[in-house]
């Protein structure tokens, strides 16, 4: 049941305290406070306004708690460089401030706070970040699933993969990592990135099945795969400034056809086709489109 | 200045930029117990050295990275993009 709000409510809260790291960790306490207060209580009349609302709460008592400690230990730290602080320091307002606010809409991209879902998947599957760090990062704040979960997908110790998310988060804040769409003239190469991080989803969705399939039979579940990556693909495929990609149909495409849904592949291939991709592209989908 | 760096400068995102004398000439300054040692040559032991910087303002990675493709270093070595940390000097400090 939170698993369908997840993702809305990483992005929501992501934009609204400017830290990943931190919206994660409060939209999980949020969804603890749902399980003991919902049963009680009920279950309010928008469950996700109620999580991002309660997670953004959190969030910002945290970051309140964050800056009183910090403001000591900058104290502490002044007074050990003494009156020589900032005379040899540049400056720089990107500096260490990661996702600092709300984003800034820029001459070239579009309006921020518009779009936190798909802000929230192009900063997960940034190519700064290394792929496989981008694809667990994805797993847990788009897709929901528990760093257990991931862990198993990837055939790691559950702390290697923790550790791994820690990783890639804190190289979002102290990067400077954007949380927004990317302009219009840098979509392909960025859409691309986002499609290596849903094609690996995907593939470690089988994995973890095949992985399965080997030690506990009883646990193999084929369809988790490429039903995760469709549900990234027609959030991103949803929006129309994206939906002109072929890419983005051929990815749906091939995923629909491992789930069978014949009807739906033909009409995404279609769809390829009509965005006139290269012709020996072209080719290849009209081709590919009655293989069964 | 080179033609990188002059558009980093019109745009009005470049702070400072210098390259450096080679790693040969670099000394290493190290105090331990209240006693400066000094060492020939450059402080990391590795086969790359650090050739220069260039620092730049920017919003976010995404600005810095653009940028960073520019320089001329970009396509005959590499260049390494970090932000720098902000460390508010004590004069900016409100009293008390």
């Amino acid at each position: 049941m939170f698993r369908a709000h997840w993702w809305a409510a990483v992005a929501a809260v992501t934009r609204q305290v400017g830290d990943l790291e931190v919206a994660e960790d409060a939209v999980q306490d949020a969804c603890a406070a749902a399980l003991a207060q919902w049963p009680v209580e009920g279950v309010p009349a928008s469950p996700r306004g109620w999580l991002i609302g309660t997670a953004r709460h959190k969030a910002l008592d945290r970051l309140r708690r964050e800056r009183r400690r910090a403001d000591k230990e900058a104290e502490a730290m002044r007074e050990e460089w003494g009156g020589v602080a900032g005379s040899g320091l540049a400056m720089g307002r990107g500096g260490g401030a990661g996702l600092a606010g709300p984003a800034p809409v820029s001459a070239t991209g579009w309006a921020a706070g518009t779009d936190d879902e798909l802000a929230l998947i192009f900063t997960c599957c940034h190519p700064a970040l290394d792929p496989a760090a981008g694809v667990g990062l994805t797993l847990r704040c788009v897709c929901g699933l528990a760093t257990a979960e991931i862990a198993a997908a990837f055939l790691v110790p559950e702390p290697t993969m923790a550790q791994r998310l820690v990783r890639a988060k804190r190289k979002i804040r102290q990067a400077g990592i954007a949380f927004r769409v990317p302009a219009r003239e840098d979509l392909p190469a960025r859409l691309s990135a986002v499609l290596r991080v849903v094609y690996l989803v995907f593939t470690e969705g089988h994995l973890a099945a095949g992985g399965d399939t080997l030690i506990r039979g009883d646990l193999c579940d084929m369809s988790e795969g490429p039903a995760a990556g469709l549900v990234i693909l027609d959030t991103v495929g949803g929006d129309t400034r994206l939906a002109r990609w072929p890419q983005l149909h051929i990815a749906r495409a091939e995923l629909l056809r491992r789930l069978g849904r014949r009807a739906e592949a033909v009409a995404a291939y279609e769809a390829a086709i009509a965005l006139e991709p290269p012709a020996p592209e072209r080719a290849y989908l009209a081709r590919r489109m009655h293989e069964w | 200045m080179g033609a990188a760096t002059g558009a980093m400068a019109r745009a009005g995102v470049l702070l400072d930029c210098a390259p450096l004398q080679p790693p040969a000439a670099a000394t290493t300054v190290r105090v331990r117990d209240g006693e400066t040692l000094l060492t020939d040559g450059p402080a990391a032991e590795i086969k790359e050295h650090f050739g220069g910087y260039t620092l730049v303002e920017c919003a976010d990675l995404d600005e810095a990275l653009k940028w960073a493709a520019t320089l001329p270093a970009a396509r005959v070595a590499k260049v390494e993009v970090r932000p720098v940390v902000q460390v508010v000097a004590p004069a900016e400090q409100p009293a008390g």
